[in-house]
């Protein structure tokens, strides 16, 4: 199918999302929460564009997680989109203030990149994307973290706030973090997980004594890849 | 129990409930509303039962909610329809004595309105007289714990009506035609919503009722559900029929015990004559339905979120660009509709499109969103002398709403006056008085700033601070905020800040455009429509009472009088008689005196409650805010 | 606690995943609170990650997860309460109770909560102590309504 993006035809394909088209065309749409390992759920709301089929009133939209269809036009920086976007990114600003990839995104949204709010109590580098619950869910299944409380009050982590039990150290929560808040640290022993507070002994590579996995990781996928059970006593390197 | 089999055996226990129900005699109608039983109504119905025990002539109905509250607990006599309000349960020999057996109105019992007239018949107190009751109709009437009442009153003829001689698409196309829109926020046409979930592909669909009445200051829900709980299921059947569903789910608020009970009796009773469960009336159409409890989240109010909370899930709403219609529950389609919008249902197939389209506003006839047809209950709250559940037609001014049902505005002898009236819950906006003469629908209350929302009326006097009221509800929807998208999270956070910092004297300049400009972001980037419209308080309030938001912030100064850190109380000693009530009903004992000497106030010690204020006869409490703290006080 | 009581409540909604929230609400309602280990127990037997009970349990505001006192004083936040002088009546409970919104009086007498709207709004401002409603209460009688539950001798109903 075809689709108008900033005015210009682009070819797209049925149950594609209007941010995986603009990407593909090289169109820059800043997004936080989204990730192609996971369905999309438009929490941060910076990839929002204005939408429309030909011919009918435009809709401000997450273009995240819109489909395209045929006849659609889209406009990913009208003067509403850019301020929407500037708001929002203002406020994330005073959420992680010291976020070097805020940071970056705002100057590309030529912004400042200090908020004009004052920082929010002990403001880290989380902004509550919720990727990490969602690649944990979605993805690994352990469903280690989520997010706890409501509104401003709202936190991501273990139950309760807790060190989360159920987290096997696969690490896909610090892979996708858009902040890379989670700080996963491997000292030849243990995997530290920071902002989990997660400590893991790393298993041994039987080969050639890497420790390249928790013990609990390689349990978890043991389990849901059914591979033959001595598959994860050998590092990557040395399966091959 | 007889299982009702066909349209037939329903019309002959109709009949023969009716002749049962001894309504054509002398009954007691004794409210069992949550609001009445708080007052002591239950104690009340005790007293009468014992006190008719031996009188089978005299029969007592335990109703739902009456509606008028405030006046409660209410007791009607009928047929005659008189009007006891505020009875107490020693009330009840003599109530018996004199006026069941003697037809002697007791005086003292007897509704007076503010000029002290009395009036013995509940039709003709104006409380009453100028509401339009169709919802509401069998609310003092029937035991809502009692469905041979309901059957009595032709319940559940409009269900056998549309299964024995309608065709789904005709049972839409008549709810579409009807102009009947949603009740409990968005004011969707109810037939369009049908169609769209009878048209999604699937075999399996839910029909659902959002009875998670989260507004604050809303309660008609609740009263619906306590008075009249089978208006709402039969409404549920007829539309699981037309869309062709056999499960329902209502999702209710775990804050309303009464109405959980009350709708699970019912649905047990129906259950029992067959009008729920498999091959209802001897038809093909199964239908039955499960009751799910909320845990109080505003945010579940919101279709996606409440059909999450329904899966077991955390009620975070999704984006909704495939409608619920579609991909609803567990991802089918689904149809939603509020606790009010069922309630109209049978009405609309008892007495016709024709009917139901002469009561209210605009036209119909070409598409349902061309005016606002038959009723809508109101919750008339706040600072107005009569407060209670109100069902008026749409077009009914806000005039007549406030000063005619709801007797005007509190205390107006101490000379407080009507300021503003905030329509729609924390969605709302705040009106004020050159609006009043506008006719309410769904339509004209947005075009004040405001919306319909589930109907809550807050009336608010000039000792009320908008600013203030701003802050209650942006406050309110930061703690309720799901928390998921960043501009309502994040917005509300900020808006709070300012707001609070606004009502203790530490706004700053450039404030109100901050707040207008976080405003307008979190209209058109917030994932729901509790972000997408969080910021309306706010607008409406700026846009109508700009100048004292610009007082607090520059003057310090509270035109309500009402926010603690701006305001002190002082006695004016001229005026102070030295009766010393004040000194008896203050908490902290700040004001101190000698009696019939003046008496004065220890601000140190003063938590600006404002009992004193209340409670002075002789006008000698005076609030001071701004610049009059200095020059009457010297501070 | 006497997770007997916790199983049976669970075993009375067959383990269904979709009633997760009502078993919640009940072993509340047994117990007063959610106590933690009755959470993981939850989680164990009705098969569903600990993370997405406790996500539940704090989503939703009418849980708590701290055992709370023996006679619970809510005060209803609703509009109609808010205009009528709600906020000040919260603060003389509090004054009252030398304990603020949301905590426990140390003898574990009092415990002080608000809800956003029971739907009593005409009552306003209206105080719920255990399941008496007290409606219409001034600043003034905040001290000798809670005296009923202070002292038991005196308690009316």
């Amino acid at each position: 199918m075809e689709i108008k993006l900033n005015g210009k035809k682009v070819k797209a394909n049925e149950g594609e999302y209007i941010l995986d088209v603009a990407q593909r065309e090289n169109i820059y749409i800043p997004t936080l929460c989204d990730h192609p390992a996971v369905k999309p759920t438009g929490a941060c709301r910076m990839c929002l564009v204005e939408a429309g089929v030909e011919g009918r009133k435009k809709k401000i939209v997450t273009s995240c997680a819109f489909h395209v269809k045929q006849g659609l036009e889209v406009n990913t920086d009208t003067p509403t989109i850019k301020e929407a976007r500037k708001v929002v990114m203002d406020l994330l600003l005073a959420r992680a203030p010291n976020s070097e990839s805020l940071k970056e995104m705002a100057q590309k949204l030529d912004m400042e990149t200090v908020s004009t709010f004052e920082p929010v109590e002990n403001a880290g580098d989380c902004i509550l994307c919720g990727l990490c619950t969602r690649v944990c869910d979605e993805v690994v299944g352990a469903n280690a973290i989520s997010f706890n409380s409501r509104g401003a009050d709202m936190d991501v982590g273990g139950p309760l706030l807790d060190v989360p039990q159920d987290c096997i150290g696969c690490g896909a929560c610090a892979y996708v973090c858009p902040t890379d808040c989670i700080g996963l640290k491997d000292d030849g022993e243990k995997r530290y997980l920071e902002k989990w507070d997660r400590e893991l002994p790393l298993m041994k590579c039987r080969e050639c004594g890497w420790p390249f996995m928790p013990a609990f990781q390689a349990i978890k996928f043991n389990e849901s890849t059914k591979v033959p059970k001595d598959f994860f006593k050998l590092c990557p390197d040395c399966r091959n | 129990m007889v299982k009702v089999n066909s349209p037939k055996a329903l019309e002959e226990i109709i009949q023969k409930k009716k002749k049962e129900s001894g309504k054509e005699g002398t009954y007691i109608s004794i409210c069992g509303g949550t609001g009445c039983i708080a007052s002591g109504g239950n104690g009340v119905l005790e007293a009468f039962q014992e006190v008719i025990a031996d009188d089978p002539d005299v029969k007592l109905v335990r109703t739902g909610c009456h509606g008028f509250c405030e006046r409660g607990p209410l007791v009607v006599i009928q047929p005659q329809g008189i009007l006891y309000q505020k009875v107490k349960p020693g009330d009840a020999a003599d109530i018996y004595e004199k006026t069941i057996k003697n037809g002697e109105i007791i005086k003292k019992h007897l509704y007076r309105d503010q000029k002290k007239q009395a009036y013995e018949k509940e039709a003709d107190v104006p409380f009453y007289k100028f509401q339009k009751r169709i919802v509401f109709k069998m609310n003092g009437h029937i035991d809502p714990e009692k469905i041979d009442d309901y059957l009595a009153m032709d319940g559940y003829s409009a269900l056998s009506k549309v299964l024995t001689s309608m065709k789904p698409d005709q049972i839409i196309d008549t709810v579409i035609k009807s102009g009947l829109r949603g009740r409990g926020g968005g004011g969707f046409p109810a037939g369009i919503k049908w169609k769209s979930t009878k048209a999604a592909t699937g075999d399996k669909k839910y029909v659902l009722c959002n009875a998670d009445e989260g507004d604050p200051g809303a309660f008609m829900d609740r009263s619906i559900m306590e008075g009249n709980p089978h208006s709402v299921i039969e409404g549920m059947l007829i539309g699981a029929y037309a869309i062709g569903s056999d499960e329902g789910y209502i999702y209710i608020r775990n804050e309303y015990p009464l109405a959980i009970k009350r709708l699970k009796v019912a649905l047990e009773q129906a259950r029992e004559y067959g009008f729920l469960g498999k091959n209802i009336l001897g038809t093909d159409f199964s239908f039955d339905i499960k009751i799910n409890r909320g845990g109080g989240a505003f945010v579940c109010g919101e279709s996606t979120a409440l059909m999450l909370s329904i899966e077991g899930k955390v009620g975070r709403p999704r984006t909704k660009y495939i409608h619920t219609a579609d991909s609803g529950l567990w991802d089918k389609p689904t149809n939603l509709n509020n606790v009010e919008t069922w309630a109209n249902i049978p009405h609309i197939f008892n007495k016709g499109v024709d009917w139901f389209t002469s009561i209210g506003t605009g036209d119909v006839s070409e598409h349902p969103w061309g005016g606002s047809k038959g009723t809508k209950i109101f919750s008339l709250v706040g600072k107005v002398n009569n407060t209670g559940l109100v069902e008026v037609p749409f077009g009914i001014t806000l005039r007549d709403i406030i000063f005619k049902i709801g007797g005007g505005i509190k205390n107006s002898k101490k000379g407080r006056k009507f300021k503003a009236v905030q329509t729609g819950g924390p969605s709302g906006g705040c009106i004020p008085e050159k609006h009043l003469d506008e006719p309410v629908d769904f339509d004209g209350l947005t075009k004040m700033g405001s919306m319909m929302g589930s109907g809550g009326m807050i009336v608010m006097d000039d000792h009320t601070c908008l600013v203030e009221v701003a802050r209650y509800f942006v406050d309110f929807l930061k703690d309720e905020s799901c928390g998921k998208c960043t501009p309502c999270r994040e917005g509300l956070r900020r808006m709070s800040q300012i707001l609070n910092r606004i009502v203790v004297g530490e706004g700053k300049e450039g404030d109100i455009e901050l707040l207008e400009k976080l405003a307008s972001a979190m209209e058109i980037s917030s994932l729901c429509a509790l972000g997408q419209t969080a910021a309306y308080p706010v607008l409406s309030t700026i846009k109508y009472f700009r100048e004292e938001y610009e007082r607090h912030i520059k003057d310090g100064y509270c035109d309500g009088k009402q926010c603690t850190e701006l305001i002190r109380y002082n006695i004016d000693e001229d005026a102070c008689t030295g009766c010393s009530i004040c000194a008896k009903k203050c908490p902290t004992k700040a004001i101190s005196g000698e009696l019939k000497k003046t008496y004065r106030i220890d601000q140190s010690e003063c938590v600006r409650c404002g009992v004193c204020f209340n409670v002075c006869n002789f006008n000698a409490v005076e609030i001071l805010s701004g610049s009059e703290i200095k020059e009457k006080m010297g501070e | 606690m006497d997770m007997q009581k916790v199983d049976a409540i669970i075993e009375k909604y067959n383990k269904d995943e979709t009633a997760l929230l009502a078993v919640l609400q009940d072993i509340q309602a047994e117990k007063n609170y959610l106590p933690r280990e009755a959470m993981e127990r939850v989680a164990e037997i009705m098969e569903v990650p600990f993370s997405r009970v406790s996500s539940l349990a704090t989503f939703f505001s009418s849980f708590s997860l701290e055992p709370r006192g023996e006679h619970i004083v809510t005060i209803c936040m609703g509009t109609a309460c808010h205009v009528r002088g709600a906020p000040l009546v919260l603060k003389e409970v509090e004054r009252e109770l030398g304990i603020a919104n949301g905590e426990t009086t140390s003898d574990l007498k009092f415990t002080i909560e608000t809800v956003n709207c029971v739907g009593a709004c005409a009552l306003g401002p209206l105080v719920i102590i255990d399941e008496n409603y007290h409606g219409n209460i001034s600043t003034s009688e905040v001290e000798e309504m809670l005296e009923q539950y202070q002292n038991p001798s005196k308690q009316e109903g």
